[in-house]
């Protein structure tokens, strides 16, 4: 049908069928901003518009009921090439990140500005209450509003600054100057995978196992191929026979090879069974449901408890290979393999057992903690658990590929564009020459993008029938066909003396990876590898089992294992400072290492094989819980006027890492345009983070540029050189520090030929802001136009190009505190978070203003995961939870009354220009603070995920 | 006006409903996605858009789908991977005859046409064969002799 609607104050003719969705008739009409988030719960409000002057969702409104309308997409938001003063400011607030709905957001607070110019925090709540951010928090959309109504009320401009300032003496590092990329992707431009897709793509639907843990007898796929349309289906009896795994980590990885494309046995409701490769989606979608398929289904395991009992159904039972370190009884070992479970392929021994359920384990630790528990005066023992909970980035997974020239070519978005080519190349059969990835924008990451969890099987079905395919997942497959934060049983035995020392500490980590092994060491090791090192202490000792079951995937989660050890160990500790009777800070304080302190602790935590014991280096520690005990007046007892409603104070210290040093390896380079400005082209994948900003930054400071003159590539892995990836914290560390040596490598380069132009003394030569090489024997001043246009001349002596690459043994590590103040009501059991804190040391910020946002961001995500997000499983472990609603991710109605971040100044002597990490740090205070605070408000400790009201009333004995 | 036209494409029968003036190369590459046609001066002189209609090479640029009705259409999609077609293709390849390439999928087809017609043409004939198809890169000569090779290669191929 044709429906007459006026879109953006334009006459338009919108054509589609009349029950289609009117945003997919408007994204398909152009307006693509207009994107999809929630398959049209009406949650996430990436489909915001204004329909008959009220904010709506589009992909709530059908087509027919369009007629005669009057529609406003966030594409009225530009005048030409212009953004509008609400998207100006949000860009400045830094609240413009990975951005999938950032122009919704745009449209949203430009529409409530109309209609009242002054709104109060209470009414940009509401205007943003339809609006899910999971990426930047809220809180500097309240900045955003204040500097817009400055700007109408002046000349245009604003003086409010969107974060401090660091580094007198540099011009961009340190300085909120907006990202880089800001306006383009809040203007909505075509920058995400879906908007590169052509209309002759196929479609492709994967089935997928209604049954937790069954072997497949047969699959009969004749039906469907005989329908019209339909190209190729693929099942574990087509697919190739090559074991590999979706973990995104550098080769060889600390994850075994446990599965193939399709696999004889399903091990979790949602694994896949066929893919059907289609010409539209109705036609995959029909010919699946024709596939019959014969199941034998055997007992699940769900929970660690069951995977670990004496002759527990076993999720691998399959032959085990070894590329290197195969004990010496492997074959006796795998005499009781079933073939039908396909293989297990470790790359080196991870302590596995798959004949107990056992993926990986791990021990070590310092010290006698014996003899530490005997010397204290009071010892706790107790064990948190935590839940299943996923990562939601607003763009769901998804990748373009096709054959362009013989090779394969994959528009994904991904943390890591160069594992998926060799994972790719992996499954094809087919050498990393015949496989290009681009990361394109990526609208969220948070860990599950580091994961090769659809790349592996559109790669092969497009290098396999010669057909382009656009695959995206589900929000439902998002959750039980994805990866997820391994949940986690941590038991924490500390014990300390009565003057607040801490004599020993023990955990025993028990993780549940579920029915692949993806991270199946590294996260699980994250809980002791990243919150033993905080503690000054002689005595600890940690044992680690990853078990399989049959839940929904795991994989990466920012933090990785560190949130659910931060749970446990600061529990503990406040645990035991209570039995001790004694102030949790000042136990804090008195057990916390310093710089300089030497980290005995890393000897047993090295992933796989033995740590290097380095001292601690820039740590902002102390002052973070100084400053936070100053700012929520830690010890005044605070009391509310309704005697239902206790108030507690609690907090966290905290630490992560900046990527993985000894393993990570990032490569840049750096280019001398002909006319002088410059371009970086940097292998480190930005997922909306600021990294290629940061990127541009380091070199307009080396190179003495305007940052506007500066433009980077990056991501590409034809054009940009190998990178790890984006995980581990390691984006500004990693890839920050390459990009700083290939400029100071084209630095070097330019001086060289610029004291043959200019016929002078290389060391007499420097270089000087905007961009001139300044003799200071002389005085002569040449311009990089000239140098460069000299170097590209017909007789010149070639374009000036710097590479770097960086590695490094040394550690650049993030610390902070999060303080929260709770109120609980103990008649009802509500929970109030009235104040968090989050105070982190990060070095020297390069983007303050984006690291302030990522810091709510990632506190936001810590506070759903503890109050409120939980992946349900029914008795046969279909996951029940699978949109936002019923998932319960936290909105904007749900950010503390006071909250704010706070970035503590130090310096850091690795870092490029002294930066660390930022964000995954941010996600491992919220937890044990909150809880500590419930516990100092009611005196309940709750040890398992997410805290509700219905445990702290069971605590009180209420029921 | 609007009609519905039935027609056969690289084997698939193909209905299409619209204006019957729609030029069959719009057809093609926006509804069947077959962009190996290509379109270059849309005025039938330059034969990049060149198919084959019941066995005769035409320009699909001029040819409005209504004088398809019934019609078998052969697109290169249809035919690169059939012997006769492959034969061609890789004689091409060998024979150093493509360079931008743009032309090419229009000359494999007038190549094919030819050699259907005539399986050992000389020099004469296959420019005669090609004369309909413009080429700026080669100077023709190439192309000339990777058709002369596609024929002696494929030998008793085109006689059937």
């Amino acid at each position: 049908m044709i429906v007459n609607a006026i879109v953006n104050g334009k006459r338009m003719a919108l054509e589609g069928r009349e029950d289609e969705r009117l945003r997919d008739v408007l994204y398909r009409s152009g307006f693509n901003s207009v994107r999809d988030s929630d398959d049209a719960e009406g949650f996430a409000g990436s489909d915001t518009i204004v329909f008959n002057n009220r904010l709506r969702y589009s992909n709530l409104i059908m087509l027919y009921q369009a007629e005669g309308s009057v529609i406003r997409t966030p594409e009225s938001l530009l005048d030409g090439r212009e953004i509008n003063d609400v998207q100006k400011a949000m860009v400045k607030a830094g609240v413009v990140q990975s951005a999938y709905n950032a122009p919704e957001a745009a449209l949203a607070l430009t529409f409530l500005l109309e209609n009242n110019p002054n709104p109060s925090k209470d009414e940009i709540k509401e205007a943003l209450s339809g609006i899910f951010i999971r990426d930047a928090g809220y809180e500097h959309y309240f900045l955003a509003v204040d500097m817009v109504k400055e700007m109408r009320s002046g000349n245009g401009e604003t003086t409010i600054a969107s974060g401090p300032s660091f580094r007198e003496n540099l011009r961009y590092v340190g300085k909120p100057t907006g990202k880089i990329d800001g306006e383009a992707l809040v203007s909505g431009e075509r920058l995400f995978v879906e908007d590169k897709v052509q209309s002759n793509a196929y479609a492709m639907h994967v089935l997928r196992s209604p049954f937790a843990h069954a072997y497949i007898l047969s699959i009969d796929t004749s039906e469907a191929e005989k329908m019209e349309g339909v190209v190729d289906i693929i099942t574990a009896f087509n697919c190739p026979d090559i074991y590999y795994m979706q973990a995104g980590q550098g080769y060889p990885e600390p994850s075994p090879y446990d599965r193939r494309l399709f696999n004889r046995k399903v091990r979790h409701v949602g694994d896949r069974v066929a893919a059907v490769i289609a010409e539209t989606e109705e036609i995959a979608l029909k010919a699946s449901s024709l596939i019959k398929v014969e199941y034998e289904p055997i007992k699940p395991v769900f929970t660690v408890e069951e995977a670990m009992e004496e002759g527990a159904p076993l999720v691998h039972n399959g032959v085990v290979e070894y590329a290197s370190g195969a004990p010496d009884d492997l074959d006796e070992y795998n005499s009781k393999a079933d073939e039908r479970d396909g293989k297990v392929i470790y790359q080196f021994p991870l302590h596995a057992d798959i004949r107990k359920n056992i993926a990986a384990s791990a021990h070590g630790g310092i010290g006698d903690i014996e003899k530490g528990f005997a010397e204290a005066d009071a010892v706790v023992d107790e064990t948190y658990q935590t839940s299943q909970v996923q990562c939601t980035p607003l763009e769901p997974h998804v990748c373009y590929a096709y054959i362009e020239g013989g090779r394969l070519v994959l528009r994904c978005s991904t943390q890591v564009p160069y594992h998926v080519r060799r994972i790719v190349a992996k499954v094809c059969d087919i050498p990393e020459n015949k496989v290009h990835v681009i990361k394109e924008r990526v609208g969220g990451g948070y860990g599950s993008k580091q994961d090769i969890l659809i790349e592996d099987l559109v790669g092969y079905a497009v290098w396999k029938t010669g057909k382009p395919i656009y695959y995206r997942n589900t929000r439902a497959e998002e959750f039980y066909a994805n990866s997820t934060r391994h949940p986690m049983r941590v038991r924490v035995k500390m014990g300390g003396k009565k003057d607040g020392t801490i004599t020993a500490i023990y955990m025993d980590v028990r993780a549940n990876t579920g029915p692949y092994g993806n991270h199946c060491l590294t996260v699980p090791m994250n809980a002791s590898s990243k919150t033993l090192p905080i503690f000054r202490v002689d005595n600890m000792y940690y044992d680690l089992i990853t078990y399989y079951t049959n839940i929904p995937p795991t994989g990466a989660y920012q933090g990785y294992g560190a949130p659910k050890g931060y749970f446990g160990i600061i529990s503990a500790m406040g645990e035991l400072a209570f039995k001790l009777g004694i102030d949790p800070l000042e136990m804090a304080r008195k057990n916390i290492v310093s710089e300089g302190y030497m980290l005995e602790i890393l000897k047993g935590l090295g992933e796989g094989r033995e740590g290097t014991v380095v001292p601690v280096g820039s740590c902002g520690l102390r002052e973070a819980l100084d400053l936070g005990a100053e700012m929520i007046d830690w010890g005044k007892k605070e009391e509310s006027e309704d005697p239902d409603w206790k108030i507690g104070k609690g907090f966290a210290m905290i630490q992560q890492g900046s990527g993985l040093p000894g393993l990570d390896h990032s490569n840049a380079q750096v280019k001398l345009l002909t006319d002088g400005t410059i371009l970086v082209l940097s292998g480190g994948a930005d997922l909306g983070t600021g990294l290629d900003t940061i990127s541009a930054k380091i070199a307009a400071e080396i190179l003495q540029v305007p940052l506007d003159i500066v433009s980077v590539v990056s991501g590409d892995t034809d054009s940009c050189m190998f990178d790890t990836g984006a995980y581990a914290s390691s984006g500004t560390y990693f890839s920050g520090n390459a990009s700083l040596r290939a400029a100071e490598d084209l630095k070097s380069k330019m001086l060289k030929e610029a004291a043959l132009q200019m016929g002078e003394n290389e060391e007499d030569l420097v270089l000087e802001y905007p961009g001139f090489v300044k003799s200071l024997k002389s005085g002569k001043k040449l311009s990089y136009f000239t140098l460069s246009h000299d170097a590209t001349a017909g007789d010149g002596r070639g374009q000036l190009i710097g590479t770097g690459s960086f590695t490094t043994p040394n550690f650049a590590v993030p610390y902070g505190a999060h303080f929260a103040e709770v109120a609980v009501n103990v008649k009802t059991g509500e929970i109030k978070v009235r104040k968090f804190y989050a105070l982190q040391d990060a070095g020297t910020p390069i983007n303050p203003e984006i690291a302030l946002c990522q810091i709510y961001g990632a506190a936001m995500k810590s506070i759903g995961h503890t109050l409120y997000e939980d992946m349900v499983l029914d008795k046969d472990g279909r996951c029940l939870t699978t949109d936002f609603t019923d998932y319960c991710v936290p909105m904007v109605d749900e950010t503390p009354d006071d909250f704010r971040a706070e970035l503590i100044d130090v310096n850091d002597k690795f870092g490029p220009f002294g930066a660390k990490s930022i964000s995954e740090i941010a996600c491992n205070g919220a937890a044990p603070a909150i809880a500590m605070a419930i516990a100092d408000a009611t005196g309940v400790w709750v040890r398992s995920w997410p805290i509700t009201g219905e445990k702290i009333l069971k605590g009180l004995g209420k029921f | 006006m609007l009609s519905e036209i039935v027609f056969y494409v690289n084997d698939k029968k193909t209905v299409f409903s619209g204006n019957p003036l729609t030029r069959l190369i719009d057809v093609l590459r926006d509804d069947l996605h077959l962009t190996g046609v290509k379109e270059g001066c849309g005025e039938g002189e330059c034969g990049a858009c060149s198919v084959l209609k019941d066995g005769k090479l035409v320009t699909s640029c001029i040819i409005p789908v209504g004088a398809v009705n019934g019609s078998h259409i052969y697109t290169i999609e249809g035919i690169r991977d059939t012997e006769k077609g492959k034969c061609i293709v890789d004689a091409f390849v060998e024979g150093g005859a493509v360079q931008c390439g743009f032309c090419i999928p229009g000359m494999v087809m007038a190549a094919y046409a030819l050699l259907e017609s005539n399986p050992h043409p000389d020099d004469e004939a296959i420019r005669q064969g090609i004369s309909g198809n413009i080429c700026r890169c080669t100077g023709y000569d190439l192309i000339v002799e990777s058709i002369k090779l596609a024929s002696e290669r494929g030998g008793a191929l085109w006689e059937k």
